[in-house]
């Protein structure tokens, strides 16, 4: 054993599960997954972000939230919001930016934003549609500012160019990528 | 006089591997050791100046080992790191573990600096090779009509 | 034209591969050491280590082994393996002035500061067998360092030397030299999607095939192209590899690299004040590798001066010929698949082929 133990949070098997249940709930849309097996207390938007990052990524912490250790294991550059591919920002507070939504023949190029909610199940119920969802689905985030939905919308509205949220609170993670219509709030 | 911090690595990865290994893992069965970094090897691209136009480019890649940590002994602790181009990452957290307890002056350091010396004087034959093959292959050409003149 | 899938085989292939191995073994000689091979078989572990564009001595070896020494297809081992680990990123760029020198030759100049050196050369011998190589045993091995490090002399010599060319800069024959900003061209992520900048053209020329590159550059010293080269410097020895240690920032010597690196000086050319001045090529890769540097520094001058002059006259002077022909995996690769089953294709040329003979008797039988 004369390599270093790694946190729990930072140990590839780690990334893997992670990975694999993210990409589950990206595909169906309020579903919810709960990494609390996984974390060791760590927080699950760090979670999400460990698995999105490299030092190929660049990342703007709007939340000042991440410390200099976290971001050395990240191995990610950071970059002005506008620019990153990655944002981290608080639910409660309501955007002031304008992320990158991507090109016509390069939407991928749009941000992926992780937000910190109190909760993804005790606050105002939204109703979802639209692809990976059977009829509709619910979500009910509590700690997240009106005036989110609001921006997703704008910067959504040229499909297929736009932004894909990951909402997190202390131990589960939801997607809302740009496909998906959002009723409610 | 202890050489500067950015040549013990080397000097240590030049001494005897087995006497290295065995400080290291002394010091670390005393201490506590965590990463600040993910310990990682892996390739990296070497870049090189082209001399005749000054572009940088990718000459290829090489192996690199990379280690950040803390060591916190009893006596005192301070952060230590190593890189080196190898995919031996065991040895490079021994080398940073062996950074950390010289820069913390831990009761070690006297062992490490013998180790380091017995490193340099490796790298110093190295370099006395090197120089003599040198020497011995120098040219002193002459142009043949410089002769009939 | 494809390749097409197949079932069956396996015992065959597991055959053979069993094949390889026992060839390999049978006789009465003892397995290679990997040593073996750095050591004694240098340059053809140099040429692996740049084509395979992996600088690591002991996966050279054991590539040059495991593949019974076919230099391409060891080579590609070391490609593949670079897909297996992770990139942690990019040093700053080297200046290969710090190279510590095993060899140093100049053509241009007889005298050039701190001196000429030939190391470990062939040159200037005569290629005639030396049949005691034959009986070669430990004994003889152990003499022959005695013999060399016997009788050191103690000096100074130093390791580093500065660039022949830059005293011709100081003179103003050469213009001057200004680092570009640009970022290099990573063609382990980017395709060539031609015109590319030169950085692209330095690193595919740095990990190419070296008969490929030599041939190419050969047809413009022969005549199908216009570059008349002497070799200002060609150096060869140990580049120290620096990356900020983890803790201070400062550069430290994570280790070094072996390389070849050749400046060759062409022509006249005049600039915007009128003055004539040399024009340049350039050349560099891993391991020891002479012939390879000065080929690519040669289509390098080629490559420039088609550009300079807005026109391409030759195979060597075009870009896109070059820098997509001298792939060593990707030329091998391809004229290799041509064994892989071609079943369908070839049977259904076949039926063309019949048909098309049969129209041919048709038209000859038919009454006139």
């Amino acid at each position: 054993m004369s390599v270093l133990d790694l946190p729990r949070l930072w140990r590839p098997e780690t990334h893997q599960a992670l990975f694999r249940r993210i990409l589950d709930v990206a595909a169906r849309p309020g579903q919810i997954a709960d990494l609390s097996d996984l974390l060791d207390d760590r927080a699950a938007a760090l979670a999400a972000l460990a698995t999105f990052c490299d030092n190929t990524q660049m990342l703007a912490d709007l939340t000042g939230a991440l410390s200099d250790t976290d971001l050395a294991f990240l191995d990610v550059r950071t970059a002005p919001v506008d620019q990153a591919g990655f944002i981290l920002a608080r639910g409660a507070e309501a955007p002031r930016f304008a992320p990158r939504l991507g090109t016509l023949d390069a939407p991928e190029g749009g941000a992926t934003i992780v937000v910190m909610l109190d909760s993804l199940t005790d606050g105002t119920p939204l109703t979802l549609t639209g692809p990976g969802i059977a009829a509709q689905a619910g979500l009910s985030p509590s700690g997240l500012a009106p005036a989110w939905l609001d921006a997703r919308a704008r910067w959504c509205a040229d499909f297929p160019m736009g932004v894909d949220l990951v909402l997190a609170d202390q131990t589960r993670l939801a997607v809302l990528p740009r496909t998906t219509k959002i009723k409610g709030a | 006089m202890r050489p500067d911090r950015e040549s013990w690595a080397s000097a240590l990865a030049s001494a005897d591997a087995a006497k290295v290994a065995a400080l290291a893992d002394r010091i670390r069965d005393r201490a506590t050791v965590t990463p600040l970094a993910p310990p990682r090897e892996g390739l990296m691209l070497m870049q090189a100046r082209d001399s005749v136009a000054g572009a940088a480019f990718h000459l290829g890649e090489i192996p690199m080992a990379r280690v950040h940590l803390r060591l916190t002994a009893p006596e005192g602790g301070a952060e230590g790191g190593a890189a080196l181009m190898s995919d031996d990452l065991a040895l490079v957290t021994r080398l940073a573990i062996l950074d950390a307890a010289l820069c913390a002056d831990l009761p070690e350091a006297p062992e490490i600096e013998a180790l380091m010396a017995q490193g340099m004087a490796v790298r110093a034959e190295v370099h006395a090779r090197r120089a003599l093959a040198l020497d011995r292959t120098r040219v002193d050409f002459q142009l043949l009509s410089e002769d009939d003149a | 034209m494809a390749y097409v899938a197949i079932r069956g085989g396996a015992d065959a292939i597991k055959g053979s591969a069993r094949l390889m191995d026992a060839l390999r073994a049978m006789g009465q000689s003892a397995p290679l050491e990997l040593d073996q091979i750095e050591r004694q078989m240098p340059l053809l572990h140099s040429k692996v280590l740049s084509e395979g564009s992996l600088y690591h001595p002991r996966l050279a070896s054991l590539a040059l082994k495991q593949s019974l020494g076919d230099s391409l297809e060891a080579a590609f081992f070391l490609r593949a393996y670079r897909s297996t680990k992770p990139r942690l990123g990019e040093t700053a760029p080297h200046d290969t002035r710090t190279m510590r020198v095993v060899r140093r030759v100049s053509a241009a100049f007889k005298d050039i500061p701190g001196g000429q050196m030939l190391g470990a050369t062939p040159d200037y011998l005569h290629r005639l067998f030396r049949f005691d190589l034959m009986d070669e045993g430990p004994e003889t091995f152990d003499q022959i360092t005695r013999d060399w490090f016997g009788n050191r002399p103690n000096g100074e010599t130093p390791l580093t030397f500065p660039k022949v060319l830059d005293t011709l800069r100081a003179e103003g024959l050469l213009a001057p030299l200004a680092d570009s900003d640009e970022a290099p061209f990573d063609i382990t992520r980017e395709p060539l999607i031609f015109p590319v900048p030169r950085s692209a053209q330095l690193a595919t020329m740095a990990r190419g095939e070296t008969g490929g590159l030599l041939a190419l550059a050969y047809s413009n010293m022969r005549g199908y192209g216009d570059v008349h080269p002497t070799v200002g410097e060609l150096r060869v020895g140990y580049v120290p590899v620096m990356v900020p240690h983890p803790v201070t920032g400062k550069p430290m010597e994570a280790g070094e690299v072996l390389v070849t690196e050749c400046e060759i000086v062409a022509m006249f050319e005049k600039t915007d004040d009128g003055a004539p001045v040399f024009t340049l090529g350039y050349g560099a890769c891993f391991g020891h590798n002479e012939v390879k540097a000065i080929a690519m520094a040669v289509l390098d001058r080629a490559i420039s001066v088609a550009k300079d002059k807005g026109r391409i006259a030759n195979p060597s002077e075009d870009p896109e010929f070059v820098l997509l022909h001298v792939d060593g995996i990707e030329s091998m690769g391809f004229c290799t698949h041509y064994k892989m089953p071609h079943y369908v294709t070839f049977q259904s040329d076949m039926d063309r082929l019949r048909a098309a003979r049969g129209k041919a008797e048709e038209a000859a039988d038919a009454p006139r």
